[in-house]
This record gives structure tokens, C-alpha cells and sequence, in this order.
């Protein structure tokens, strides 16, 4: 194996860490439905469009939704659009000062209904998929669990953390010393920095150091992707602020008091039962996933009333199941036939 | 660059470590330390906004507060805007053409029909009413005679409006 010179792999190494702002992330030509205040209805660009049931993709409040999308040969987005689905992203955007009163029953009860109505009336549909992850798939599973909503047909949730207990995050916040409602009275948007350093801090040698270590090994070596890298390293480095009530409503009902899995979330005075999601329904779970362990979403199953069931548990992280180097060959596929089967035009599952 | 041997080494005491600082950041004292820090941060940067503020005040120049205020007065109006325009579209949905698949007659054609034949029925039974009224007209002179002829001429009036309405649907869908 030939190896460089350490200086030469020293300023390579820094170029790849000073330059991971220039990657091209989310690069997917698409086009603007609807816009919201700081929410965007996007639709991508296909002259494939087989299945008639368009999908509708929600990302997490933190973070951006570029991971659905993160580069050429490496997008979900991409893949979806090559195996034939009408594809539209949901893009909560960036709130700022002026969006501290928004509250999850925003996202909940308006943004993601009159998305859906307009990504129904863009694709000329009667009916969706919900594709949610992370924070979005627990959004998606509200909007199913509040009404019927009969233009959901299917609902695919991608590691959604349900059931909180045992988690870390439940074991930092559920203490008298965390006080929330003092935190969110400070700032109108909790900083994204902040809370991704929180995250980070749940494996902090794996994110200060090996990331770092792996990169520097790659260079020395002369096999480091740099476009890999960096579009990752971009989007993690993304972190919009989250809105003050809605960080103190997802922290208190989710964390601190795990309402969801209870049934005990109200949303404006509508109460939140995941008995209700009848819908054909698929969860993804990542064995090997710290922010929402298996063990957290698997509750959802025995909740919902859906008869069309499916549960993929696979290899990986939060975030490299789907954004991962196998994710295009191993979950892509299997997410695809399992919409594939239930995007008809005419039969409903 | 090292040989395999210390690399695995590396690596290795890297795991061992990364477990054990796994365990530190879920202790107890741990999660202590992360909330007083948090709200440490959080009171430091309330206590300097809140000095920025004053002085931004002073000089009589907009602060972000009041552009944040703006932001969200503008933001409201959006809300309300969405709104109205939803509701816009629901009513302007009976008057939009359905399509074809769907088998029921528009919901204002619906309407407008049953208006019709509420018309008819009312204009036949007050005529029938008053012929009544003409060929035999009413004794006041005992209550119980009144009664029955008002049970009478109600009986009448709501049968005649019943058949009305029965054959003005029945010509309304027949010519659809």
C-alpha cells in the first residue's frame, strides 16, 4: 500500500476539513410547489413518474433535509426518482426570533396537512405516502394519529423514537436541575449548535476523535473520499435553531414526561392516539442506533390499528442506515419495493 | 505512517475508551453537570442580551427584538392569510365542476333543486288551502269544529307538499 508523505497527507487533510463547506449537497433539480413562512413544498424534476401515489418526504426539525438528498449517487431522493415515485420534500426551513411561539401543533396540525394538500393538488392525487425520519417521522405519526386523515394511505416511519424511557437523552433532561421552561423564556430558538453538541456528546469519541482519525488514516493512504466526507461533514455542521415552544414541548412531552407512547399529547385539545394510524404502515429501525434506539420505536407496533404492518430492522446508525455507503444497495431497495407495492392507482391496501 | 500491529493497538485502546467515556456522559453526575452548565450558558447570554438591549434602547434604534416582534406580526398575517385562502377554496369547490368518475350531482345542484320543489310544494298547498277555505269556510262557532278543520287543512297541506316534492325530485333527476 502506498502511503503519502505526512506532510503531504498534513495539508490534504486540512484542505478536506477547510474546504467541506464548498461540497455540493441536496443538488437534486426541484422545483418550489409551496412556501409557508420558513416551510417549503418542494417537488424534484422526474420524467419517470410510474406510481401514481406521490411520497412525501419530512425531515427532522434539527438538522436539514438535505440527507434525503446528500449527492449524486449517494441520494435517496435520486434513488426514488430512478425507481419511478412522484417525489416532494416537506423543508421546515430556518426559524428564527420571530417563530419562537411556534409549537408543535403548527408543524402538526397545520405545516404538514397543507403540504399535503398541496403536494395532492401538485401531483393531481387524491392520496400520499408519509415518509418520515427522526423528529419528522414522529410529525408524520401525530398528523395519522390525530385524524383519519384518509390522504395518507401509507405511512413509512424511519427511525422515530417513540417510547423514550432508557434513553440518554430521557436521563439528562428528566432532572429537577433541567429546567426547560427557564432555557426556552431565554432564547425564542434553541441554537442548532447547541443541541448538535448535545448530540455529539452522546458518543463523544467516536464524533471528536475517530471521524478525524478515519479521515486522516484515508488521506495517509491515499483512499479518502473527499466528496463522502465532506457532503456528510457539511450536513451534520448544518443545525438549524429549533423553535423555542416547540423544543420545550418535544423535551417536556417526549422526554421528560413520554406522553406520546401514553396517549396523554393533546393537540389543540385533540388527543394524540396512535391507536388511530390504520394506515398501511412501515418502520424502519437501526440496530446499532443511540438517538432512537430500536427498543424506542418497537412500542409503535403494538399501538397502531394498521393490518398492513412492516418492520425492517437493519445494521447501522441513525443516520447511516439511510445515508450510509450500503444504504443504496441493502434499505433503498426494500423501502422502494415496499411503496412500490402499495403506490397503485387503483387498489388500496 | 505505523505498522498493523500498534494501529490495531490504537485502535483498540480507542474503543476501550470511547465505552468508557460512553459510560461518564450517562452517570448521574454527568447529566447534573450538562444541566447547571446549560443553564449557566443560558443565564450568561440572557444577562448579555438584556445589557446589548438596554443600550440599543437608549440610542432609539431597532433592536432585534423589535425585528423579531415585526417578524412575527408578518408571520401571524401569513397564518391568517393561509387560512382565508383555504376557506376561499372551500367555497369556491360546489360551484367547480366534478369529475366524471364521481356519480353524484354537484352539491349546489343538489341544492337548488330541493329549493325548487320546496317552492312548488308551498305554492300548491297554499292554493289548495285557500279553495278549501272558499268552498267550505270555516264555523267559528264551536272549538271543536275549528280544531278539526285545521287538523284538517294541515293534514291536507303537508300531504299535498310531500307529493310535490316527491315528483319534483323525480323530474329534477330524470333530467340530469
Amino acid at each position: 500500500m502506498t502511503t503519502r508523505a505526512p506532510f503531504a497527507a498534513a495539508v490534504e487533510f486540512a484542505n478536506v476539513l477547510l474546504t467541506q463547506d464548498e461540497a455540493r449537497i441536496g443538488a437534486t433539480p426541484k422545483d418550489v410547489v409551496w412556501t409557508h413562512r420558513c416551510t417549503t413544498l418542494y417537488r424534484y424534476r422526474s420524467d419517470r413518474r410510474r406510481h401514481p401515489v406521490p411520497v412525501l418526504l419530512v425531515f427532522a426539525l434539527i438538522n436539514r433535509p438535505e440527507i434525503f438528498d446528500l449527492r449524486a449517487g449517494s441520494s435517496f431522493v435520486e434513488f426514488l426518482l430512478e425507481e419511478g415515485f412522484d417525489v416532494f420534500l416537506l423543508d421546515w426551513g430556518r426559524p428564527g426570533d420571530e417563530d419562537a411561539d411556534v409549537g408543535l401543533d403548527d408543524y402538526v396540525c397545520d405545516w404538514l396537512p397543507w403540504g399535503i394538500r398541496e403536494a395532492l393538488r401538485a401531483a393531481g392525487q387524491q392520496d400520499l405516502t408519509l415518509l418520515g425520519w427522526c423528529i419528522g417521522g414522529v410529525l408524520c405519526a401525530m398528523h395519522a394519529a390525530l385524524c383519519e386523515d384518509r390522504r395518507v394511505r401509507n405511512l413509512a416511519l424511519l427511525t422515530t423514537p417513540v417510547d423514550t424511557d432508557g434513553s440518554l437523552y430521557a436521563h439528562w433532561v428528566r432532572r429537577d436541575s433541567f429546567d426547560v421552561d427557564a432555557l426556552t423564556e431565554t432564547l425564542p430558538a434553541m441554537p442548532g449548535a447547541g443541541i448538535d453538541l448535545a448530540n455529539k456528546l452522546m458518543k463523544p469519541v467516536t464524533n471528536f476523535w475517530t471521524t478525524y482519525r478515519k479521515l486522516w488514516e484515508d488521506v495517509q493512504a491515499g483512499t479518502s473520499r473527499r466528496d463522502a466526507y465532506q457532503s456528510m461533514a457539511k450536513w451534520v455542521a448544518d443545525n438549524p435553531p429549533f423553535p423555542a415552544r416547540a423544543f420545550r414541548e418535544w423535551v417536556t412531552w417526549m422526554y421528560q414526561r413520554n406522553e406520546l407512547l401514553a396517549g396523554r399529547i393533546e393537540l389543540r385539545g385533540e388527543r394524540v392516539d396512535l391507536a388511530r394510524i390504520d394506515q398501511s404502515l412501515l418502520v424502519v429501525t437501526a440496530g446499532d442506533d443511540h438517538i432512537a434506539p430500536r427498543a424506542g420505536t418497537m412500542p409503535l407496533l403494538d399501538r397502531v390499528s394498521s393490518r398492513d404492518l412492516t418492520h425492517l430492522d437493519r445494521p447501522g446508525g441513525h443516520i447511516g442506515l439511510m445515508a450510509g455507503g450500503k444504504a443504496r444497495d441493502e434499505i433503498w431497495p426494500q423501502i422502494a419495493d415496499w411503496l412500490g407495492a402499495r403506490s397503485d392507482a387503483k387498489e388500496k391496501t | 505512517m505505523p505498522d498493523e500491529g500498534s494501529q490495531r493497538v490504537g485502535h483498540e485502546a480507542e474503543a476501550h475508551l470511547g465505552r468508557s467515556i460512553e459510560r461518564v456522559v450517562a452517570s448521574e453526575a454527568f447529566a447534573e453537570l450538562l444541566a447547571r452548565v446549560a443553564e449557566n450558558v443560558f443565564a450568561l447570554h440572557r444577562i448579555a442580551s438584556a445589557a446589548l438591549d438596554l443600550v440599543v434602547r437608549n440610542l432609539r434604534l431597532g433592536g432585534r427584538q423589535d425585528l423579531a416582534r415585526l417578524g412575527r406580526q408578518v408571520g401571524r398575517a401569513e397564518d391568517k392569510l393561509e387560512r382565508v385562502l383555504q376557506e376561499v377554496e372551500t367555497l369556491q369547490q360546489p360551484h367547480e365542476p366534478q369529475p366524471a368518475a364521481e356519480p353524484q350531482p354537484p352539491a349546489g345542484d343538489t341544492l337548488a333543486t330541493r329549493r325548487a320543489a320546496r317552492g312548488g310544494a308551498a305554492v300548491t298547498a297554499l292554493s289548495v288551502g285557500a279553495v278549501l277555505v272558499a268552498l267550505h269556510p270555516p264555523s267559528v262557532a264551536g272549538l271543536e269544529d275549528v280544531v278539526a278543520l285545521a287538523a284538517g287543512a294541515l293534514a291536507l297541506v303537508l300531504a299535498s307538499a310531500w307529493l310535490t316534492l316527491v315528483f319534483a325530485c323525480r323530474c329534477a333527476g330524470g333530467s340530469k
